[in-house]
């Protein structure tokens, strides 16, 4: 067996010798990734799953269509590209499809482990059961996962562009449940080894034995210390509807016209960054062009958006290398931002607050309103009344309704550690800090 | 190979390395989508995907895997991962999988169409989604001007070692568009016939022909603009009439999700919750208003849970989850009604495709029609609001307290529909929202809306869905949270 970077290569490679004689693009992905899931202090669900895609896209012109198989026999493969081609040819011309790339170097990101890749679902299990085995002692229910999984994915063209790039992954998350609260821990890294399973379901039975009898506060405004988890929805959102090249052009975003401007705190810097060391990113986008760092905000003055060669093109500027497979309706997505640490620590953004909420995580967030980047959500798994600087009592969850806009020139403590966490739904990663927000509205409350 | 080949070469090899139950899923799934953007055409794809998956029960747990390599030698190294799998579960178990009783079925079903959509030309589908791009972005304020079709196919057999053979050809197709509208620091969106993507429905290419696309088109830019200028939500305690696309949202967030068996007993508790229907209010909560009757129905025609046989072989059937607003049943599989000692399984087993492990998602959960006119509705409201397609939403773990979002409001004062409205909210708390309805529109109103985006699961999966609703009415409901806030 190949290696599976060169395997990839090779079949991306094999895929175009398909093309015959037409300008054409493959993206070839290849990924195993076993889940063991664990509820009520049993593996409920435990599935591993290994798939192959290709997607070919041919160019002509200002024309392009795409077609994805899961084969790489000639058969499917020739079928694909004559439909990509009968699929061109109905098309009328259209000005953002570009020609096909030249080659340039792209960095490599070491991010494969393969103890990691060749983990056994009895280690998976092994893991889940030192969550239950605690919370069985305890009377508690443990519920979570563990997964574990590698993926490999290489971009060619026919100029001779070729790119790939090969990870690892790893999550643990754990809930504990007490019957009338819930604490939850998560982390994630290349290395399942990594990983402290202990530490994170001494973290959620921590947090769900601090949150039995939960009382109600009133809704409204409170200063909030947010948990890093709860600051990635933050950043998950503006890397959605803010720092995309097609928003931006198009005028419909916080970024809008407002490059140089202070648009945040002056304590807030924020750059996507698929080499920062807490990052797991793909070193180039999905036309196979280097992703650069880009610092998007710094010291609160909106400074950049990333683009591919479409958006920049339209903003007279350069491709940063974060594009999608093209062509893309969503447009170029930053997909490993950060925000940057400060100096301050959870402990003493607590012991800093007179009157504040802490918050450990939110739930279905949403977006609201664009321009302001208002959301709404739910706490979950742990929500605390701060009085006189100390966690004084459970409470039960709110849901907020704040701009992040207005909520980032509030901030007043940044905690110089951060944690990586996963996008809840496709890809993307978040390096963030803990926050402490001087004004953070909370609009309604729940029973529990 | 020929599928009963494949499909024999997993069960026999589950059983002779010990399974007790085994069943493999073959399923081939493509896809055409195609959006015109602003002109241009953004997104022409096709795509087929095809698979297996192997699901066993090993030592009274389960083990899944699955690959997109349908050859023999792959199936069985996927059985044997997916014994090697269960025997790991089964080392962390509670109690013994039991799977409540359901007869082995060998049959084949399709949905029924008229016009297959993946043989009408590109070229006639293109020139129609250009036509409304064109009414759409006749405004400069219009910045975005999206549109455009989908069309699934899908080859599913499932065979179990119970001796089912389930062979199945689904299809779906959807259509739509939205235009949106910018000026300063305002944005505004318009769609239809429903956001997100459209209205899609288990129908051939008919679907596409019997909407109105191009007819609809500049009253959605129109009001795409108008909404840039529109008062915006009062904040206060009202009456509100949801129309019926808003309200299929509503009962899947609301009376769906909640009520998921698997989420009820905790399964879903470290991702997407958990839920306040609990067990023993099955037979004497009061979930809604007497006029409140909500039914699952996997027979409806049209709708995107419509089957002959869910992903555990049971076969499709209709019940009630409230009936004159009484909580009166649960939405299951054959592994979570055999842990109750249920005598059988309601057949909401689903999974996304041929990679994922089939779970509990919502069926085609629908409000009954009631028996007003819609325009006596609004009528009786002296002052109120009306609110209608749906931007965006949120509910906690246990489906308590929800907000909601829509693209339109409009006033309605002394029993008429009056000022437009921007970004209308409004939030409340799921028994009390559906204990505060006084008024339900006839059949003349109701439409089945497909749901395609229902996330749950780890890994995710996404699937289908559709809710039948006419618009209601709702009393004493706050609205005007975000407005406030922002």
């Amino acid at each position: 067996m190949l290696e599976p970077s060169l395997e990839i290569e090779q079949i991306a490679r094999n895929a175009l010798r398909y093309s015959d004689g037409a300008d054409a693009e493959v993206i070839a992905t290849m990924s195993e990734n076993a889940v063991t899931r664990f509820a009520e202090n049993a593996i409920s669900q435990n599935v591993s799953r290994q798939g192959l895609a290709i997607t070919i896209r041919v160019v002509k012109g200002k024309c392009t269509a795409r077609v994805t198989t899961s084969s790489i026999d000639p058969a499917s493969l020739k079928q694909a590209f004559d439909k990509a081609r009968t699929l061109v040819a109905f098309q009328k011309e259209s000005a953002d499809i570009l020609p096909l790339p030249n080659p340039k170097p792209v960095q490599s990101i070491s991010a494969y482990e393969s103890t990691t890749a060749e983990l056994r679902a009895e280690a998976r299990a092994a893991a889940a059961l030192k969550a239950i085995s605690i919370c069985k002692k305890k009377g508690l229910q443990a519920a979570g996962i563990c997964s574990t999984g590698w993926g490999v994915v290489a971009v060619a063209n026919t100029k001779g562009l070729l790119a790939s790039h090969k990870d690892t992954t790893a999550t643990f998350s754990v809930s504990v449940q007490t019957g009338d609260s819930s604490g939850w821990a998560e982390a994630s890294h290349r290395d399942f080894g990594e990983i402290n399973v202990d530490r994170l379901v001494a973290v959620a039975l921590e947090k769900a034995e601090a949150s039995r009898n939960a009382r109600s506060i009133d809704p409204g405004p409170y200063a909030v210390v947010l948990e890093p988890a709860a600051v990635a929805e933050f950043l998950q959102f503006m890397g959605w509807y803010g720092f995309g090249g097609l928003g931006f052009v198009e005028e419909r975003t916080f970024m809008a016209g407002q490059l140089g401007r202070r648009i945040l705190g002056e304590n807030i810097t924020i750059h996507d960054d698929a080499f920062h060391p807490q990052q797991r990113g793909l070193p180039f986008d999905f036309e196979g062009l280097p992703r650069q760092p880009v610092t998007l905000i710094e010291k609160g003055v909106a400074k950049a958006v990333v683009h591919d060669r479409v958006t920049a093109l339209r903003a007279n500027s350069e491709t940063t290398g974060h594009a999608l497979p093209q062509p893309s309706v969503e447009g170029p997505m930053p997909l490993n931002l950060i925000l940057a640490a400060g100096k301050s620590s959870v402990e003493e953004m607590i012991a800093s607050t007179p009157r504040g909420i802490l918050v450990t995580r939110f739930h279905y967030t949403n977006l609201v309103e664009p321009m302001k980047l208002v959301l709404t959500g739910m706490t979950r798994d742990g929500t605390f009344l701060i009085e006189k600087g100390k966690v004084a009592s459970p409470l039960k969850n709110l849901r907020f309704t704040q701009s992040v806009i207005e909520a980032l020139n509030e901030v007043e403590l940044i905690s110089r550690d951060q944690e990586t966490m996963l996008a809840d739904w496709g890809p993307g990663a978040y390096t963030v800090p803990a926050l402490k927000i001087r004004r953070f509205n909370f609009s309604s409350g729940t029973e529990f | 190979m020929k599928s009963n080949s494949l499909t024999s070469i997993a069960l026999s090899e589950a059983k002779r390395l010990g399974a007790t139950y085994a069943d493999i899923r073959l399923i081939t799934k493509e896809r055409e989508s195609i959006i015109v953007r602003n002109g241009n055409i953004a997104n022409m794809d096709s795509s087929t995907s095809e698979g297996f998956g192997v699901r066993v029960i090993c030592r009274g747990a389960w083990g899944f895997a699955a690959s997109s390599r349908v050859e023999e030698s792959e199936l069985r190294r996927v059985t044997a991962l997916a014994v090697e799998i269960a025997l790991a579960s089964s080392t962390a178990k509670e109690k013994d999988v039991v799977l409540s009783p359901e007869p082995p079925a060998q049959e084949t079903w399709l949905v029924p169409s008229v016009e297959d959509p993946f043989g009408v030309p590109v070229s006639e589908k293109l020139e129609l989604l250009f036509a409304v791009d064109d009414i759409l972005r006749k405004s400069p304020q219009i910045r975005v001007a999206e549109s455009g079709m989908r069309f699934d196919r899908e080859h599913r057999i499932l065979a179990t070692s119970e001796g089912t053979l389930a062979d199945q050809r689904l299809l779906l197709s959807g259509a739509g568009y939205s235009a949106t509208a910018v000026e300063g620091s305002e944005v505004q969106v318009r769609s239809y016939p429903n956001s997100f993507g459209g209205q899609y429905m288990a129908l051939g290419y008919e679907l596409v022909r019997g909407l109105p696309l191009l007819r609809e088109a500049e009253r959605v830019r129109e009001e795409a603009l108008a909404l840039l200028s529109a008062k915006s939500c009062p904040r206060k305690k009202t009456t509100l009439i949801l129309d019926g696309s808003q309200l299929a949202l509503q009962i899947h967030e609301s009376v769906g999700h909640p009520t998921e068996l698997d989420r009820v007993l905790g399964m879903e508790a470290n991702f997407a919750g958990t839920s306040f229907a609990t067990l023993e209010k099955e037979g004497n909560f009061r979930y809604g208003s007497d006029i409140v009757n909500l039914y699952c129905d996997s027979t409806v025609p049209g709708g995107l849970a419509t089957f002959g046989f869910d992903d555990d072989g049971v076969r499709a059937q209709r019940w009630y989850i409230v009936k004159n607003g009484i909580f009166v049943g649960y939405q299951t599989s054959r592994e979570i009604a055999g842990l109750l000692g249920r005598p059988r399984s309601t057949g909401n087993c689903r999974a996304e495709d041929w990679s994922h492990i089939p779970i509990i998602r919502n069926g085609n959960l629908s409000l009954e029609p009631g028996d007003r006119n819609l325009n006596e509705m609004i009528a009786e409201v002296d002052d109120g609001i009306y609110m209608e397609t749906n931007k965006s939403w949120s509910i906690d773990q246990k489906r308590l307290n929800f907000q909601f979002t829509c693209e339109l409001g409009r006033e309605i004062r002394g029993g008429k529909l009056q000022d437009l409205v921007k970004n209308p909210t409004y939030q409340s708390m799921t028994p009390a929202f559906w204990g505060s309805c006084d008024a339900i529109a006839g059949p003349a109103w109701w439409t089945l809306w497909g749901v395609v985006n229902c996330g749950k699961g780890q890994p995710g999966q996404v699937a289908a869905m559709s809710h039948g609703a006419s618009p209601a009415r709702f009393r004493d409901i706050q609205i005007g949270v975000s407005d406030e806030a922002s």
